[in-house]
């Protein structure tokens, strides 16, 4: 029986306190050789070392009684939304920003490729806009009843012109009835 | 060599203490189901029952108390979150220790590179003062060379080293609570120290041999 075997054999056995009857063989060598015992002993010097310095890392140290208070105000809280909600979460409000961004994205690109000649007048031009809403205000303006109409006064009419120096493009007139007894002289354009 | 599983370890019949700290944590009647019922006095109850041992390895893991601290809340709001799952017939120390180890090494994967031993501090005002000066300047050089190769273990040694030497768990409880079986954690526990070992200075390395040897030459 040789020192390796016996010290493969026990140093675990002494280490973790298993020693029984199989030991017996190895036990009587060991009581004879100096070599086995020393290392049993360097093993267990060394256990108890290592004890001591385990010791010397919590020795004097207590959790505080906030810890108590945070643990209980973070329990109380509701429990955090999962991985996979936070996921769905970030990706619709993304989608909320991004569909407006890609439907303007796409309107421009379509108007700015299609001329206006093919599709007809896609961008209304600044005159026509401004006739339509000259007809609309004379339109609101007009007599529904004549029998009740006592005089129709015209307001003053202005021209703007272009800056280019063209000239008006329309009369901007606007009426008003009120009762006088004079009689209509109809709308006057300075 | 052991490679049995341990499924149903009973906590708290073992080893005695040296540190301080109770090894036999066994679940008070019912604790568990009133604090799945939403009793928050159970909650209370829970963790004071189970506070201590969870902080020691947390402490014990990174050397600091704040992170260790932290680390004991986030224990036992997760505890809290997940208390529907957890099991009433068993003692739930086990996977509150599991939690604490798994949260002390993602941290410290983060912070490592600031971490300051705290204990060197302490090692320098605790001093053996019975022993001759010369003996405590020797027994302190040794924890300091142990307090560094413990922190260069490996994760798993490491907790290994930690639940069985400094909690005092028996073989089998470390197991359950590192998740492995018991012949794993004689192995984890064997090449831990035979890092440690190869750390000391030789000639603390051969001690008992070295004075005997010495003894002989003596006329």
């Amino acid at each position: 029986m040789s020192c390796r075997n016996v010290s493969r054999a026990l140093l675990e056995r002494f280490r973790f306190g298993e020693l029984d009857a199989d030991c017996d063989a190895y036990l009587a060598h060991v009581e004879r050789c100096r070599d086995c015992q020393d290392e049993i002993a360097i093993d267990r010097e060394l256990a108890e070392r290592l004890r001591r310095a385990l010791r010397e890392r919590v020795t004097g140290f207590e959790p505080s009684p906030a810890v108590w208070r945070a643990v209980r105000l973070q329990a109380a809280d509701p429990e955090p939304p999962g991985r996979w909600s936070t996921l769905v979460v970030s990706i619709s409000r993304g989608m909320r920003v991004m569909v407006p961004a890609a439907a303007l994205m796409l309107a421009a690109v379509l108007a700015w490729s299609q001329p206006a000649t093919d599709s007809g007048p896609l961008l209304v031009s600044p005159l026509a806009s401004r006739m339509q809403w000259h007809e609309q205000l004379t339109d609101t303006a007009s007599v529904k009843d004549p029998d009740r109409v006592i005089a129709v006064i015209p307001s003053p009419s202005i021209s703007l012109p272009f800056p280019s120096g063209e000239m008006a493009y329309a009369e901007l007139t606007t009426s008003r009835k009120l009762p006088s007894p004079m009689p209509s002289t109809g709308g006057v354009t300075r | 060599m052991n490679t049995e599983r341990p499924r149903s370890v009973v906590f708290g019949t073992k080893r005695p203490l040296h540190h301080g700290v109770p090894v036999g944590t066994t679940q008070p009647d019912g604790l568990v189901e009133r604090m799945q019922s939403g009793d928050l006095d159970a909650f209370e109850e829970f963790f004071n029952t189970y506070k201590r041992p969870v902080y020691t390895t947390a402490l014990a893991i990174t050397r600091d108390p704040f992170l260790a601290e932290e680390i004991l809340q986030d224990c036992f709001v997760k505890a809290y979150r997940v208390r529907e799952r957890l099991r009433t017939d068993v003692s739930p120390l086990p996977w509150l220790q599991r939690v604490t180890t798994n949260l002390c090494y993602s941290r410290i994967a983060r912070r490592r590179a600031i971490m300051e031993p705290l204990t060197t501090l302490i090692t320098n005002v605790v001093a053996d003062l019975t022993s001759r000066p010369e003996q405590v300047a020797e027994s302190r050089e040794i924890i300091e060379v142990l307090q560094r190769g413990i922190d260069a273990l490996p994760p798993k040694q490491q907790t290994a080293v930690i639940l069985y030497y400094l909690h005092g768990y028996s073989l089998a409880e470390a197991a359950e609570i590192a998740d492995c079986n018991v012949g794993t954690m004689k192995s984890r526990l064997h090449y831990a120290l035979k890092a440690l070992r190869a750390l000391l200075p030789v000639e603390r390395r051969a001690t008992a041999q070295g004075a005997r040897l010495a003894a002989d030459e003596l006329p």
